[in-house]
């Protein structure tokens, strides 16, 4: 994509650089959808939305909030990395660019083990239906499963945790793999110092990922 | 190669002219856009008229508009076409002026639009009346959508002073020129409930009601409530458009909506009747509701909802406020007569003789193998005289003094039991003996039906009573509406008492009025008298509903010494649909 | 067909596929030459068109006489879904971005697209994504019959079908914003020496404006239809658009209409631009108030952002709401006519000659006039909650899509045709095609109008016996005007062979950068010689020499 160069008339950055704005501009929508149904199903009139904190409890939210200290802190080694990449020192950008990999896993993983805590003991409805095999009767299991377990004011609270936290989560698995293809690069010096915009380019949209992760968890578990 | 060569020479200098005769041809479709024509079908009810004229309103705006913009495009075209290949003309790059001029304009006539948008929408979403009176009832009708039908409900309310039970109906029956408040829901898609004539259109949500009210125009001959509800007449108040009510399920229990919907797909072999559509399709269908004084106005689903979307017609009937109160009345006690033997015989019956016929020894004799239930025995008792029996329980001539039955004698006067009392019809009676009769209690299985009771009831002295047929009115009903009818619209000519010569011919002793077929009555009214009599017969029948020119005929034809017989809602019907195919 | 002859952009670069004609198929299926891409992606456009019209052909001879006729009600319900999402998602969409593809580098005087292996892939994410939608029919179940709108409950209660038309909706969203990530980059980066952006033509222009609606509302159907998804696979789990378990059906159509409503403008912005490229070449005169046609295009496509809900008035939205709706949504009336009054302006005194793009251009001023006139009616909430949903509605559209969009299609492929294949259309048939296009579209479209006035509703597989006279005219229309399309097709596929060799400034007025590259253009454009931008001042006489935008020496 590199080989079409800027015309006399350019914005004064690299075409890759735009495209990638432009691309993070309708990342951003996408999730304003999403976030847009949620806000609408959840300050909609009788929703009988549930308190997320009592929710996920004290530590529910602790363990995520440390999880998003995590993630701002990879973005922090992300910019090292490219200053890193910037100034020729490759060894160092490469070091950088696996700490900004770690943080990633250590995010996804963390997610992971609260995804699998919610499904097994918080919602266990989602689990008890089987809806591959009947999924004509589904919901009405999903129903009588629900009333078993006491009741839940909001299905939809469940459901857009999963929509709003998981698409999130492919995000952040996307951009390992994004990383990881920047630290081959270095590694195998095709990135130096010249073409370092390639790692800024990654890097925007490393942050973009954390950014949107901080309006999710505040509006999915703080609010 | 240039195919254009290889055309006649005419085919290429008429193309144009042929191209621009089609072109004229389509003008006449044109005309259909041309506001005030009528075409705009929403005039049934106050809020439709006052779409209708705000659509012709935007619409006239919009064919100027139209045709300033295609008269400056055909001007441009004929007059700047190219004449010749060096033309250069001046290279104008913009007008500030022109520019501003044409924004401010447009801006001004969409200014003007909202404006008349916002005023019609607010009169015609706007609750017209704040609290409900004597004079001015209020019905409310939810309306369920389901896959693919409707279904109105009637929650238990008080309207115009009579109090009903909540009931459901496959048709949105209305009083007329009152106000209608529509709650919809749906029970599985999104569906839209559509009354073009009446500017009705209004979502069905699951989950949730939609509001929405109108106010129908009904029939205008014999109109027994007068005033229209507007919001110009009453006070403002907004309603809450969209209600969530958390028993939206239970209005919808599989008793009242069946859970299988009874829709069966349609194929290129099968043709499906079409309920409404039926009407005009195949063979003229009766209208349940011509015996009540009432408009009917189709109604739709306007929101697609699978296969059956175009399937969905419900009638919307505007009755006047007594057809409505009979309507309701009918619809607590379900028309038909209850002609099943064995149910009449169990509440007029069974009480004393027993289920199965064995009676209940010493006061009550068994009905199995008697000789007044068996013929077989060769006695003197009749099966006319268990009719007789039923009829006037221990007056009946074979009853008279005491009585012994298998042994138990019964004493005279015991059966205080009277059908002809207790106002069975023929028909009724009928059942009971055959019931009374069946070879199962060892009788004779000798069955009798309504003219033998009839025969029976006029020996005794009475009046047959036979059994009221579906979709009739009772004589007396018909008689006062006619009355009221004739000194409205006919009396001013033919006279009060049908007597007006000689220049106006009689009603009364008329051999035309007691001679003639429904049909040609129906046409005198309807059409008015043809122009070779003497006199002139207006068409006073013309906006009259099918009930209405039953009531007036039959008025006509009793009244005054004269004895030909009444006239039914739907003899008027069948006679409007020979004439021209339409009927009210 | 021998590939020697070809020249330009269209001559094999390899000996490979000079031998090979399926050697020189390769070549153009792995090219990243934008010329190629957007003749691919119109060759695509064309065929789903055609698809997709032959479904609307079944659809007007199931109604052409009241009754059940051919088909059963189930299959019926299909169509008029299918019908749509081939012509706007797989025909009108394409067949722009394929035009554009072609003619956008070359007006701003770029080599070609800012990343052209993404342009080739945003293109071949189109035929599976097309492939997907139509073998919905094949499936059990058969093709979802929710309409193109895909409502939920009703998309959620679908079978089978259902999946794979979301699937395939969801790819070409993302195929459109990889082409409008594309197109912006190239845009704001790829301009040629002096071509700042109140010079670009307003056909870049319209093709900015469009990429940034693209970018902004596609990604929001993306999101709606993955919520559906969801909830159609994991019943249990997911209630977005569920009330029994707190959701709500209306919520998906406002996340619809929010990307539908743009599209409309997606579809007909690129239009808008084609036609003040079209009118100013074949009248002799620059386009009159280029800054305010180029502002009432942002204009249009900000408030197209913000009218959505007038397509969901009777669905019980709060009176305030729906007021100020329909507030913005007359307001969109302004610009676009701000638009037409422009073109009529800049024919005004000009030297206009008739050749089938003009044609086309005036027939599209003539008749887009009515459409948007009627989208006038409809804007008000107490006509529009009575026409919503009948046949009204689906005379505007086609006013809108076909009398609009696609009438501007065809002027623009017969504009720059002679550009793409370096030899001219023949003008007879393109005439003949004109009139028919424009008569029967009358014919098909008008009628309806009287339809919806009278409360025939929309999607209907039958109707009632008073419409029967208005529904055959219509169908016989709508035979013709989709015959007469063939015209145009062999008209162009012959004339590659037949047709005269053509100049560089084919139609001696074109002003813009693209008539400086020679036809068919060289497979960088300019062959290595980045031009300069110099605006043609046509006040100084209609002099060759000076007319001709040049190339840097």
């Amino acid at each position: 994509m590199a080989d079409v160069e800027p015309g006399p008339e350019s914005l004064g950055v690299s075409n890759g650089k735009i495209g990638m704005w432009t691309f993070l501009v309708m990342d951003a929508m996408t999730f304003a959808g999403f976030l847009a149904g949620y806000a609408r199903l959840r300050w909609s009139p009788e929703s009988g939305w549930p308190n997320p904190i009592e929710t996920f409890g004290t530590l529910g939210i602790q363990v995520t909030a440390a999880n998003t200290f995590i993630l701002i802190c990879s973005s922090v080694s992300m910019v090292h990395a490219l200053a890193e990449a910037m100034n020729d020192n490759l060894e160092r950008a490469r070091t950088w660019m696996l700490v900004t990999i770690v943080g990633g896993l250590i995010f996804l993983g963390v997610q992971g083990f609260e995804w699998t805590h919610l499904i097994l003991d918080k919602w266990p409805y989602l689990m008890e239906v089987n809806w591959v095999a009947d999924p004509s009767g589904a919901l009405q299991a999903a129903m009588q499963s629900i009333e078993q377990h006491g009741g839940y004011d909001n299905l939809n609270f469940a459901a857009t945790f999963f929509n709003l936290t998981g698409f999130h989560g492919a995000h952040v698995a996307v951009g390992v793999m994004y990383n990881f293809v920047m630290y081959l690069g270095l590694r195998n010096g095709k990135i130096t110092g010249e073409n370092a915009e390639l790692i800024e380019i990654a890097g925007l949209y490393w942050h973009f990922v954390d950014l949107i992760w901080i309006l999710v968890f505040t509006f999915v578990y703080l609010i | 190669m240039r195919l254009n060569t290889y055309l006649p020479h005419r085919v290429r200098k008429y193309l144009p002219l042929a191209l621009t005769v089609v072109g004229l041809l389509m003008i006449p479709t044109l005309a259909w856009a041309i506001p005030g024509s009528g075409e705009f079908v929403s005039g049934a009810s106050a809020g439709g008229e006052k779409i209708t004229q705000l659509y012709n309103t935007i619409a006239k705006i919009c064919l100027g508009i139209l045709i300033v913009v295609e008269g400056i495009l055909l001007f441009v075209i004929i007059k700047f076409r190219r004449t010749s290949e060096d033309e250069q003309p001046e290279a104008v790059h913009g007008n500030l002026q022109l520019e501003v001029g044409w924004t401010l304009a447009a801006l001004l006539i969409q200014i003007f639009i909202g404006w008349k948008s916002v005023d019609v929408m607010f009169d015609v979403e706007t609750d017209p009346t704040t609290v409900k009176s004597e004079s001015n009832p209020e019905l409310l009708v939810e309306a369920i959508a389901w896959q693919w039908d409707w279904k109105f409900r009637y929650p238990s309310q008080t309207f115009n002073g009579e109090e009903f039970e909540t009931f459901t109906s496959d048709d949105l029956v209305v009083p007329s020129n009152t106000k209608v408040e529509l709650d919809v829901t749906s029970r599985d898609v999104l569906h839209s409930l559509y009354v073009p004539a009446l500017g009705v259109k209004i979502d069905a949500v699951p989950g949730r009601f939609n509001y929405w009210w109108f106010s129908a125009e009904g029939p205008t001959a014999l109109p027994d409530v007068g005033e229209k509800a507007t919001r110009k007449e009453n006070p403002r108040s907004q309603k809450k458009l969209v209600t969530t009510r958390s028993d939206v399920p239970d209005l919808m229990p599989d008793t009242i909506l069946p859970t299988e919907s009874p829709y069966t797909e349609t194929t290129e072999s099968g043709y499906q009747q079409v309920d409404y559509l039926g009407e005009s399709r195949a063979t003229p269908e009766q209208s349940p509701y011509q015996k009540y004084n009432a408009i009917e106005y189709v109604g739709m689903c306007t929101e697609l909802c699978g296969k059956g979307h175009w399937d969905m017609y419900f009638r919307t009937v505007a009755m006047t406020r007594s057809s409505f109160a009979d309507w309701i009345e009918d619809k607590k006690n379900p028309g038909a007569v209850e002609t099943n033997g064995k149910k009449l015989y169990a509440s007029e019956c069974q009480t004393c003789h027993g289920e199965q016929g064995k009676g209940n020894p010493p006061s009550y004799p068994p009905l199995r193998n008697t000789k007044w239930t068996n013929d077989k025995e060769g006695d003197d008792i009749t099966v006319e005289d268990h009719i007789e029996i039923v009829l006037m329980g221990s007056n009946a001539e074979s009853l008279k003094g005491p009585t012994t039955v298998k042994g138990v004698t019964y004493g005279g006067d015991a059966m205080t039991y009277s059908g002809q009392n207790s106002g069975l019809y023929d028909e009724q009676v009928a059942a009971i003996v055959n019931h009374e009769r069946q070879k199962s209690w060892n009788n004779d299985g000798v069955t009798v039906n309504a003219e033998d009771v009839a025969k029976v009831r006029k020996d005794l002295g009475f009046e047959p009573k036979p059994a009221p047929k579906p979709g009739q009115i009772a004589q007396d009903k018909l008689m006062t509406e006619g009355e009221k009818l004739y000194s409205g619209s006919c009396a001013s000519c033919h006279g009060e008492d049908g007597k007006n010569g000689p220049e106006v011919p009689n009603v009364a002793g008329s051999g035309a009025v007691i001679g003639g077929s429904a049909k040609s009555l129906v046409k005198t009214l309807v059409q008015g008298q043809d122009t070779d009599a003497p006199g002139f017969q207006p068409p006073v029948g013309r906006n009259m509903t099918n009930r209405e020119l039953a009531a007036v005929l039959t008025y006509i034809r009793q009244s005054w010494g004269n004895e030909a017989s009444p006239i039914q809602p739907g003899e008027v019907q069948k006679a409007r649909q020979q004439l021209d195919g339409s009927s009210r | 067909m021998s590939t020697t002859q070809a020249k330009g952009f269209l001559s094999p670069s390899t000996e490979k596929a000079e031998e090979s004609f399926l050697w020189y198929l390769k070549e153009w299926f792995c090219t990243t030459d934008a010329k190629r891409i957007g003749i691919m992606y119109m060759a695509f456009g064309v065929l789903m068109g055609i698809i997709g019209g032959a479904l609307s052909m079944l659809i007007r001879i199931e109604l052409m006489q009241a009754g059940p006729d051919i088909m059963s009600d189930t299959f019926y319900a299909t169509l008029p879904g299918m019908h749509a999402t081939l012509m706007i998602f797989f025909f009108i969409i394409p067949i722009f971005t394929g035009v554009a593809n072609f003619v956008v580098p070359l007006q701003i005087g770029a080599p070609d697209m800012a990343f052209p292996k993404l342009n080739l892939a945003g293109f071949w994410i189109l035929p599976p994504a097309g492939f997907m939608v139509l073998s919905a029919y094949l499936v059990p179940g058969g093709a979802p019959g929710f309409g193109w709108t895909g409502y939920p409950p009703l998309s959620v209660q679908a079978s089978m079908g259902a999946d794979l038309w979301i699937a395939g909706i969801i790819l070409v969203g993302t195929s459109s914003t990889m082409a409008a990530v594309n197109f912006l980059s190239t845009v704001f980066n790829m301009r040629c020496k002096n071509m700042t952006l109140f010079q670009m033509s307003l056909f870049t222009w319209s093709l900015v404006v469009t990429s940034f609606l693209i970018l902004a509302s596609t990604p929001v159907l993306t999101s709606a239809l993955m919520m559906l998804e969801l909830q159609r696979t994991f019943p249990a789990a997911f209630h977005f658009f569920d009330p029994a378990g707190g959701g709500d059906p209306i919520l998906y159509q406002h996340l619809f209409w929010f990307y539908s409503h743009p599209a409309v403008y997606i579809m007909i912005l690129p239009g808008f631009g084609l036609i003040s490229e079209v009118i100013p070449t074949f009248s002799r005169k620059p386009i009159f108030g280029y800054p305010v046609m180029a502002w009432s295009m942002i204009a249009i496509a900000v408030l197209g952002f913000v009218v959505w809900a007038h397509h969901m008035f009777t669905t019980g939205i709060a009176v305030e709401v729906r007021m100020a709706f329909m507030v913005l949504t007359m307001l969109i009336a302004v610009p676009t006519g701000i638009k037409i009054f422009s073109w009529l302006a800049t024919m005004w005194g000009g030297s206009l000659e008739f050749k089938t793009p003009m044609l086309f251009a005036l027939g599209f001023i003539a008749m887009f006039t009515i459409g948007g006139l009627s989208g006038v009616v409809l804007a008000s909430v107490p006509v529009d909650i009575q026409l919503h949903d009948t046949y009204y509605v689906v005379a505007h559209i086609h006013y809108v899509l076909v009398a609009g969009s696609v009438m501007t299609i065809w002027s623009g492929i017969y504009y720059w045709y002679p550009k793409m294949t370096g030899t001219m259309y023949n003008e007879f048939w393109g005439k003949v095609h004109f009139w028919l296009t424009t008569i029967f579209i009358n014919v098909t479209f008008f009628i309806q109008h009287y339809l919806g006035l009278q409360g025939m509703p929309r999607r209907y597989y039958d109707y009632a016996p008073q419409f029967e006279w208005a529904n055959t005219i219509s169908s016989v229309g709508s035979f013709i005007l989709f015959a007469a399309q063939f015209i145009a097709l062999v008209n162009l596929i012959v004339s590659i062979k037949t047709g005269d060799e053509v100049d560089k400034n084919v139609w001696g007025d074109g002003t813009q950068l693209e008539w400086a590259a020679k036809s068919p253009p060289a497979h960088h454009n300019f062959e290595g010689d980045m031009p300069v931008w110099e605006p043609v001042d046509r006040s100084h006489g209609h002099d060759d020499e000076q007319a001709q935008p040049s190339p840097a020496e």
